[in-house]
């Protein structure tokens, strides 16, 4: 682990985060920083949340039911028998900016959580399409106090 | 923390953290379902949310449903739209938001645009609004708000429903909206369908608009419809309803359909209750603004229930608080009715009810005319007593020299009073009438 860390700018999270002192802060972000700054933002959110921001590059087709998904500006189906679903957090998070391509869900997308939860969170404006035929759910944990 | 919301209770269906832009596109054919409760906070509900501009389109189809019940707020959103709305947003199945709160508000939003109206919102399905409050605080219900102007149109078909629904069970205020314009309605609005607000308060006041335009309606807003308005107290008090209600009027205003508002007292607790009903409201008409009516404008009031002494009700078809400008008019060929039903008891308690078919509560540089039927009543409930006042046409102020009210139709007004007639205290009059 890093004992020293600065502060810099990640427009994943469209905020300041606390990095390696070996990441950049300027310049256009590669894909080493983009996983640093989704995985200190990892740090950020809340409690019950840490898995919400996987790795990016999951599988694009999914035709069966899996966990969190973690997307850049790719070509998205989930079909009709696919399914994605989480106990807390983000179902799908789309990190791109903007998302030009297409995302299809003809199948099923749901989160559960304790506190905030999105099932599809796109990270930024959207240029592409967003089609949903199946059904998109966030339900909220029971009994949280 | 999900987006840029720093509170710990949203739930989001989509969650887009920018714009669609002019090329991006949403479009839901499925049921896209977020309910947010059991969190021991404000709740929020959103089931798709833009964080900025809409500049390309939204599409519905399908099924888009928010519900969040807060134990202290609760805020649901079936779409929301942080900024301008300069695309489409296009609905052909049910967007609906539900907030039901515990010891707080509620508040309510079918399709929410923060900023302004400027590209077109069509609605041919459902949008739907709904608040229910058990505590002493406020609920509002808004079908369709728009924060700043609507610029571009908003087209409400033949098919399509547009209903605000607010409920407080306890000792608050609910309002309602159908469309709620902030400021200005400088483009159109167009309802062939049915827009609709209905609040229910228990002991408190009700507030009910079926359009709601919050400074000029310059632009047209055109009803072959229905536009109502309900505003029920369960338990005395106050109940306002407006069908439409706009600030001041410098465009046009033109109904071939239904405008109605309705305002009831159901209960009998405070002497002080009083029911508002307003066809049409404004301050002013200005410039060369008009109403034109070539349908049915109706308001009713009703506080048969309350016999307390002072209660009163009170039904005007088309209110203007001000001034009618030299170029602006008022123009009925349609029908225009006031009710207002009074309550009283046995010679012991009275109540007011006044009936106007049209008012003008200041002055009349422009022109009224009228080719269809204007009709005013006040009612009283068997043996009770009302001080009833009731005019077809009334204006307050000066008839200037550019200022006319022509009639080919016809004006009626009606004082009714059923039972024993009981005297009235020395100092009241008989309901005077006045066309």
């Amino acid at each position: 682990m890093n004992k020293s860390h600065r502060v810099i700018w990640s427009a994943v999270r469209n905020c300041f985060v606390v990095a390696s002192e070996t990441a950049k802060a300027k310049g256009k972000p590669s894909s080493t920083r983009k996983a640093i700054a989704a995985a200190v933002a990892a740090l950020f959110i809340a409690p019950g949340m840490a898995s919400a921001v996987p790795a990016c590059g999951n599988e694009t087709a999914i035709s069966s039911a899996v966990g969190a998904q973690c997307y850049t500006d790719q070509n998205v189906t989930i079909n009709s028998t696919g399914s994605i679903a989480v106990g807390s957090g983000n179902a799908v998070y789309v990190d791109a900016v903007p998302y030009t391509q297409a995302f299809i869900n003809n199948g099923k997308i749901s989160a559960t959580s304790q506190v905030s939860a999105s099932t599809i969170y796109f990270n930024g404006a959207v240029s592409g399409s967003i089609v949903n035929n199946g059904t998109v759910k966030v339900t909220p944990s029971k009994y949280w106090v | 923390m999900v987006g840029n919301n720093s509170n710990a209770y949203s739930y989001y269906g989509v969650y887009i953290n920018g714009d669609i832009t002019s090329t991006g596109k949403l479009t839901n054919a499925g049921s896209i379902i977020v309910t947010a409760d059991n969190t021991s906070s404000t709740a929020y509900a959103y089931g798709v949310y833009v964080n900025n501009n809409l500049n390309g389109s939204l599409v519905n189809s399908g099924t888009i449903a928010a519900t969040a019940i807060g134990p202290t707020s609760a805020y649901a959103y079936g779409v929301y739209i942080s900024g301008d709305l300069n695309g489409s947003l296009t609905n052909s199945g049910t967007i609906s938001a539900t907030a039901v709160a515990d010891t707080s508000s509620a508040s309510a939003y079918g399709a929410y645009v923060g900023g302004s109206l400027n590209g077109t919102l069509t609605n041919s399905g459902t949008i739907a609004a709904k608040t229910n409050v058990y505590s002493s605080s406020v609920g509002y219900a808004y079908g369709v708000y728009v924060g700043s102007d609507l610029a571009g149109s908003l087209v409400n078909t033949s098919t399509g429903t547009i209903s605000a629904k607010a409920k407080n069970t306890d000792s608050y205020t609910p309002y309602a909206y159908g469309v709620y314009i902030n400021s200005n309605l400088s483009g159109s609005l167009t309802n062939a369908g049915t827009i609709s607000a209905t609040a229910t308060g228990n002991t408190d006041s009700a507030y009910a608009y079926g359009v709601y335009v919050g400074s000029d309606l310059s632009g047209a807003l055109t009803n072959t419809g229905t536009i109502s308005a309900n505003a029920t107290v369960t338990d005395s008090d106050t109940a306002y309803a407006y069908g439409v209600y706009a600030n001041t009027i410098s465009g046009t205003l033109t109904n071939k359909g239904t405008i109605s508002a309705t305002a009831t007292n159901l209960g009998d607790r405070f002497a002080t209750g009083a029911v508002s009903a307003y066809g049409i409201y404004t301050y002013d008409i200005t410039g060369t603004g008009s109403i034109v009516n070539q349908g049915t404008i109706l308001a009713t009031a009703d506080a048969t229930n309350n016999t307390k002494s002072g209660n009163s009700a009170y039904a005007y078809g088309i209110y203007n608080q001000g001034s009618v400008a030299a170029g602006a008019s008022i123009i009925n060929s349609g029908t225009i009715q006031a009710i207002a039903n009074g309550s009283g008891k046995n010679g012991t308690t009275y109540g007011y009810a006044s009936a106007y078919g049209i008012t003008v509560r200041g002055s009349l540089n422009g022109v009224i005319s009228n080719t269809g039927t204007i009709s005013a009543a006040v009612n009283t409930v068997p043996f009770g007593g009302v001080y009833g006042t009731v005019y077809g046409v009334h204006v307050s102020g000066d008839v200037s020299a550019s200022g006319s009210i022509v009639n080919t139709g016809t004006i009626s007004a009606a004082a009714n009073a059923y039972g024993t007639s009981y005297p009235y205290p020395p100092s009241w009059r008989d309901g005077e009438v006045i066309c």
